[in-house]
Formats: structure tokens, sequence, C-alpha cells
């Protein structure tokens, strides 16, 4: 009976809290895992309260009642072995290798947290799927929470407990039809974007349906002609372009940028040049070729900002060339026929040709100081 | 919606926080814990070992419970509940649940807020063994915490054999809230006059008595906190440290709390008052890390303390609208007369004495005396009357 009173008792005193919060000085226990997914390679940080870790190993080794660093220290394996039993982290279903390294210390509001610095491997790339099972405290603290940042394809955050301890994640592909547009659309687009590119071909289509001779240029007789020596010429750039673009893009061909750039520069200065003076006049196409090695290369760095995709690599790098190749043959499908039409009046010979080849060189001329010279004319270029 | 932004939120700025860094020296002490000669932690932790390693032995089990929620209530550390519960696991779905399980259940999930399932573990006992004390009087509170007087009054007089002075602290809340309270406080007094009890029942008895004296009004309401408080057992008492506290503070004794809230003032509700009396006094106060623990703790997910949040809401961070819904949504939960209390002032700060009439009702229909809330009312009825 007395037994009995006594419980009856501290039932009591547990009763009278009834009407008390149920949230109090430290709250219950959390960990706080941070993980980030980059390609096939995890890592983050793990936040374990000390507290916690006291209860599981007694971290108090000599009894004082006071957990100092070097305490810490010298748990610090006993400490990594339990945190290495209680998380698993898989990539598309493989298991990722989980590595601790050093352990340091960290606040949290309700008290000091051991901060694990880890990172996993996992054998497969890309990880389209990461699956995590935690079982950390869960013998001990039926509410121990751990509290998952997670940066896998953006940002997502999930609770493990000890009836939810797997989570799963997966991040979105886009489909390959998708992603081949986005890239080709891209393409396009900076051909528009790429000013010094669009002036370039522009210098190569001026003299388009014109011949060459020693009086100056004068109509060509022949259109078909003609239209096959630009259509060589393009085609020439075009593979070019194609070529160095793709081996810049998958790092086979590392050219220092403010080089390629300049060397771009000079491509214009040369084309518009090669229309006042005759420099070449047969086998255009193969300078074109040149030329647009040299494009295809100032090209990567275009690339490199849009990011390509580890996977479907082929298929961007094909995206981003066709929609390049598509806006130039645009642009010249648009130029050729009025270049076409105007090729035996005099104002396109003297008043268009001449000025802006003439025009082009300047420009070129100033881009190709500029970045020679790391020279910044703010607001002109 | 809301929830999983409150929650990403949450997780995102309670992760977000100070930088991980290397202590200097080895000497540093990182934390402070039970030193290895603590006698009541080592037989703790050697009764939750023989626990978790017979699980199914419901002795072993309901006494390791026993002294795990004792020991989270004197120490306010919610971790040993988890000990608790986790030890109790096992007849998580087992089809014979012994009563004492039952109870202990009961007593975890009523510290969790969450009555309903509480009051389901101790019907079952209760119908199993009507004369079960612990389950009657467990019970008694939800039901007198949930404003069902009638019901918690027949759980109390079923503790009748058992003493005289538990029987009548049992019935003294819910009587003084049925119209009778003058009647209540007179027997509780007589109570603890003649009989004897434990010196638990006694403070519980003291506590009661003088927070009814207060909603009455008597001037020995302070003497009665002040007599509490001294009584054996208090130090360890934080639901009466904070009782008394909130009285001082509502009598504009904002010094004393401090000394009254030690050695608990590291709990949540304590830093609370010590706030607020930090304000009352003049001094600057600064909520952000009190704000910020409040949200570790919903971003974990589980029962939010509504009343909790609604107090940093109204008293510290001036924000009326949101202390007004917290505290609606914290009166759906309990309806005891300082929820009362807490819902009325939000709805005055937030200028919508419209929001008061839930209490209102509440006091018509079981006959509250309380002169607290009916100064507030009377003031919130002046709101709604155009200024003159």
């Amino acid at each position: 009976m007395r037994g009995r009173i006594h419980w009856l008792v501290a039932g009591l005193l547990v009763v009278g809290l009834a009407s008390a919060p149920p949230v109090s000085a430290h709250k219950p226990s959390d960990s706080y895992l941070r993980l980030d997914v980059e390609d096939q390679q995890v890592t983050g940080r793990w936040d374990i309260a000390l507290r916690d870790l006291h209860e599981l190993l007694g971290l108090d080794t000599d009894g004082d009642g006071a957990i100092t660093w070097g305490e810490l220290r010298a748990s610090r394996d006993a400490i990594i072995d339990e945190a290495a039993s209680a998380l698993r982290v898989r990539g598309n279903g493989k298991d990722c290798a989980l590595r601790f390294q050093g352990i340091r210390v960290v606040s949290h509001s309700d008290g000091p947290y051991a901060a694990l610095d880890l990172e996993a491997g996992c054998p497969q790339a890309p990880v389209d799927t990461l699956a995590i099972d935690y079982a950390l405290l869960f013998g001990l603290d039926a509410s121990h929470r751990g509290l998952l940042n997670l940066d896998f394809g953006g940002t997502r955050s999930a609770i493990f407990s000890i009836d939810t301890r797997s989570h799963r994640f997966a991040v979105d592909r886009p489909a390959a039809g998708a992603l081949f547009v986005s890239y080709l659309r891209e393409g396009a687009w900076h051909i528009w974007a790429g000013f010094d590119h669009l002036l370039f071909l522009l210098c190569l289509l001026l003299p388009a349906m014109l011949q060459r001779t020693p009086a100056g240029w004068v109509a060509a007789p022949d259109g078909r002609a003609a239209f096959l020596s630009v259509l060589s010429v393009v085609t020439a750039f075009t593979l070019a372009h194609a070529l160095s673009l793709s081996a810049a893009a998958l790092d086979w061909l590392r050219l220092p940028t403010r080089w390629v750039e300049a060397a771009v520069a000079a491509t214009i200065v040369f084309a518009a040049l090669n229309n006042l003076l005759p420099m070449v006049r047969r086998r255009l196409w193969l300078v074109a070729f040149g030329f647009g090695l040299v494009h295809g290369a100032g090209y990567a760095g275009v690339l490199a900002g849009l990011g390509l995709p580890t996977t479907s690599l082929a298929l961007a790098l094909l995206g981003f060339n066709l929609g390049v190749e598509g806006g130039q043959i645009l642009i010249a499908a648009a130029f050729l026929p009025l270049a076409w039409l105007a090729r035996n009046t005099s104002w396109y010979r003297h008043g268009v040709v001449v000025p802006g080849s003439m025009a082009a060189i300047l420009l070129g001329g100033g881009w190709l100081a500029q970045r020679l010279f790391n020279i910044r004319l703010e607001g002109l270029w | 919606m809301l929830r999983v932004l409150c929650l990403v939120a949450g997780l995102l700025s309670a992760a977000a926080h100070a930088a991980p860094y290397v202590p200097d020296s080895e000497d540093q002490v990182l934390l402070r814990v039970a030193p290895s000669d603590n006698e009541a932690i080592a037989r703790l932790r050697a009764l939750r070992a023989a626990a978790l390693e017979t699980p199914g032995d419901s002795e072993t089990a309901a006494r390791f419970a026993r002294g795990a929620i004792e020991h989270a209530r004197e120490q306010a550390d919610p971790r040993w509940y988890g000990y608790a519960e986790r030890v109790l696991a096992f007849w998580d779905d087992a089809g014979e649940v012994p009563a004492a399980i039952r109870v202990l259940r009961a007593t975890i999930a009523q510290y969790r807020h969450r009555f309903d399932r509480a009051r389901a573990e101790l019907d079952a006992v209760i119908a199993e063994q009507p004369g079960h004390p612990q389950a009657r009087l467990t019970r008694a509170v939800i039901h007198s915490v949930q404003a069902r007087y009638e019901q918690a009054l027949r759980d109390c007089a079923a503790l009748l054999r058992l003493g005289e002075l538990l029987t009548a602290t049992c019935m003294a809340t819910p009587r003084s809230l049925s119209g009778a309270a003058e009647t209540a406080l007179e027997q509780l007094d007589r109570a603890l006059t003649r009989a004897s009890g434990d010196s638990g029942i006694r403070l519980w008895a003291l506590t009661v008595a003088a927070e009814i004296a207060e909603r009455l009004g008597r001037e020995d309401a302070q003497q009665r906190y002040e007599r509490a408080v001294q009584a054996e057992g208090a130090e360890h008492d934080l639901y009466l440290k904070l009782a008394f506290s909130d009285f001082l503070l509502r009598t504009g004794q904002p010094e004393t709390v401090a000394d009254v809230l030690s050695p608990f003032d590291d709990t949540t509700e304590a830093r609370i008052r010590l706030l607020r009396a930090r304000a009352a006094q003049g001094r600057t106060v600064d909520a952000a890390p009190l704000r910020s623990r409040l949200d570790a703790i919903r971003a974990r997910g589980g029962v939010p303390g509504y009343r909790e949040e609604a107090m940093l809401a109204l008293h510290l961070e001036a924000r009326p609208e949101a202390a007004l819904w917290l505290a609606r949504e914290n009166w759906r939960l309990q309806r005891e007369p300082a929820d009362a209390l807490l819902l009325l002032q939000a709805a005055r700060a937030a200028r919508r004495p419209e929001e008061a009439e839930p209490v209102r009702r509440w006091m018509r229909a079981h006959g509250v005396e309380d002169v607290r809330l009916e100064a507030q009312l009377d003031t919130l009825a002046r709101q709604k009357e155009p200024a003159r």
C-alpha cells in the first residue's frame, strides 16, 4: 500500500503538470544532418548533441561532471563508429562509401553539439535517386529526431523519427527531347547575343554575291556559283566551329580565354580587310575553316557558363551546335537574297560593302586591342 | 502547405546557426552533466539498461518509466520522456497491455498535450479496474483542463478512500469553475488543516488553494502562494513556480520573479516570465534567442506549444494578431483560466473584442468566477463602444 501511495504522489506531481506546457528547457533530442549532392559525391556535416553522445557512450571519462574537449576528442573513434553505423546513404540503390573526417564543436540553441564532417562516394554517376537510412539513438530515445537538410537538385528537408527511418529523394532530369530543344535554343540565341561572331559572319557574307575584279567588286555573273561558294564557306566555318566547340566543351582542348577572344577579334579584322584588299581569293573556305576553329573555341566559354549536363552530354552539344548553325543559316538566308538583289547597284558595292568592312575593321581592331592588352573602354564595346 | 513552409523555414534556420570550431584547449569544458557519483542517475541508467535488455518485462519497464518521468519533471529534461517511451514501445502493438503500462503511456501523452490519446488509455484501464487511483486521478485532471467539470468530479470521487486531502484537492479546481469557488476553497482549507498527507499532495493542495484565492480576488492570495513555494518539495515544482511568477507579474512585482523561478531558469516557460519581468523593470529585453528556440522546437514536428508561442508573441514580440491566432488554437485544446486570460489579453491587444466570445460563453455555461477575467472582459466591452 505504501508503495502505491508513493507512486500516486509522484503521479500527482506529474498530474499537477497537466496544464504545464510540453516544451521545456532543453527540447527533446535532435540531430542536424546537412548533405550536399554533387555529381556522385555527397558531402556534409552531422551535428549530434553532446548530451546524446554522453548518454550513448559516456563521454565524461573522469566522471567529474564536466565534459572537456580533451574527453570528447578521446572518444572520437567511438563517436564515429556510432555515427557510421547509424547512417546509410545509397545512390541509385547502391551503397555510397561513407567516410567521416574530424570532429569539431558547434553550438545550437540548446547546447553544444559534435560537428562531424562527412563525405560519401557513390559508385554510379549521376545520382538520380538518393536513399538515406537513419537509426541514431532510436534504441534509446523514442522522441529523437534527425533533421535533414539536403541539396539534391534543389533544397529538400525531411525528418527522421523512430517511425520514419528512411527517406528517398529523386532528382528530376529533363527528358532527352526537352534537353535537346533547350540547348538548341541556347545555341541560336548566342548567335544573336555574340555580336563578334555575328560581325564576322556578316563580313564573310558581304561580298558573297560579288566577284572581285582588278577594277573592284562587280556583280557575280553566275548566281549559282556564287551561292555554292557561299555555301562552302559557311559550311567550312560551321564544321570547324562545331569541331573546336565540342573539343573545348569536352575538355580535350584548353585554350586561355583571353587569347581566344583576341583571335576572334583578329578574324573579324582579317575578314573585313579581305573585303577591301584582295588577300585571299580562292580557297576562302580554307580560311573560313581555320577561323571557324577559333570561333568555336570562343563559344566554349559560353557553354561552360550554361553548364553541361554530365549525362546526355552529346545530346546537349549536338543541340547547341545545331542551334548555332541554325542561327547562322537563318542570318545567311535572310541576308543573301538581299545581297543578290543589290549586287548590281553601286550603292551596295560602295556604300555597304566598303564602309561596312571598314566599320568592322574598326570594331574588330578595337576589340583586339582591348582583349590583347586588357584595356577597358567603358560603355563603348 | 503552411506547415511545410514553417517546417522548411524552421529547419533551415535551426541548422544555420553558429559555425563549428575547434576549442583552444583540451581542458575547455563543453558541457556539464551529472557526475558519476550521482546515485540517482546511476540507478536510473541501470534500470534503463535492464528494461531494454528484457523487453516484455512490464515490471522493470514500468519501474524505469516511472523513475524517468519523475526525473524528467524534476530536471525539466524532456529526453527522459523519450527514454521512457522507448522502453514502453514494446507494448505499442501488443494485444494485452498491462494497466501500469497504459497509465504510464497516458501520463506521457498528457505531458505531450495529446489529451485524446491519454484519455483513451485511461478509459481502457478504468473500464477494467474502476478503482485504479492513478488512472482516475490523471483522467480527472484531463477532464478538468478541458472543462468537463462534472466528469472530473466523478473521477475525483473515486479517490475518496485514499484520503480527504487528495479528494478535496482533486475536486477543488473543477468545483471552483462550476460556480462553487468559495465552497471549494473552504473545503480545501479544511482538508489542509485537518488531514495529513504526503508532501506531494500537500504541495498540490496549497497550489490549487492559492490559484482559487487569486481567482476570487482574495487579499490572502499572495500569502498563499508564498506559503506554497516554501512548502516541502516546492523547489522541484515548476508548475507552482510558473503560477506564482505569473501572479507576481500580474500584480506588478517583477523583482522577485527571478528568485522564484530558479533553478528552472533555463526552461522555455521560465525564460518567458524572466524576460517579461525584466521588461517590466524597464530593462532592455532580447526575445530572439527564445524565438529561435521555439522555432527549433516547432521545426522538429510534434504537438506545438501554443500557449508558450502565444505568450511570446503577445508579451515579448508585440505581435497581437499572431498571439490571438495562437491563443485561439490553444483554447481549442485546453480551457484553463490561464488559457482564457491569454485569449482575452490577446483579443484586447489586437483590438478584436469579438474574439472574447468563446471565453464569455465558457464562463456563463459553467459559472466560472475569476476577477481577472471579468476585468479583461470589462475592458474589452469598453473597446467595443466608440470613443467618446
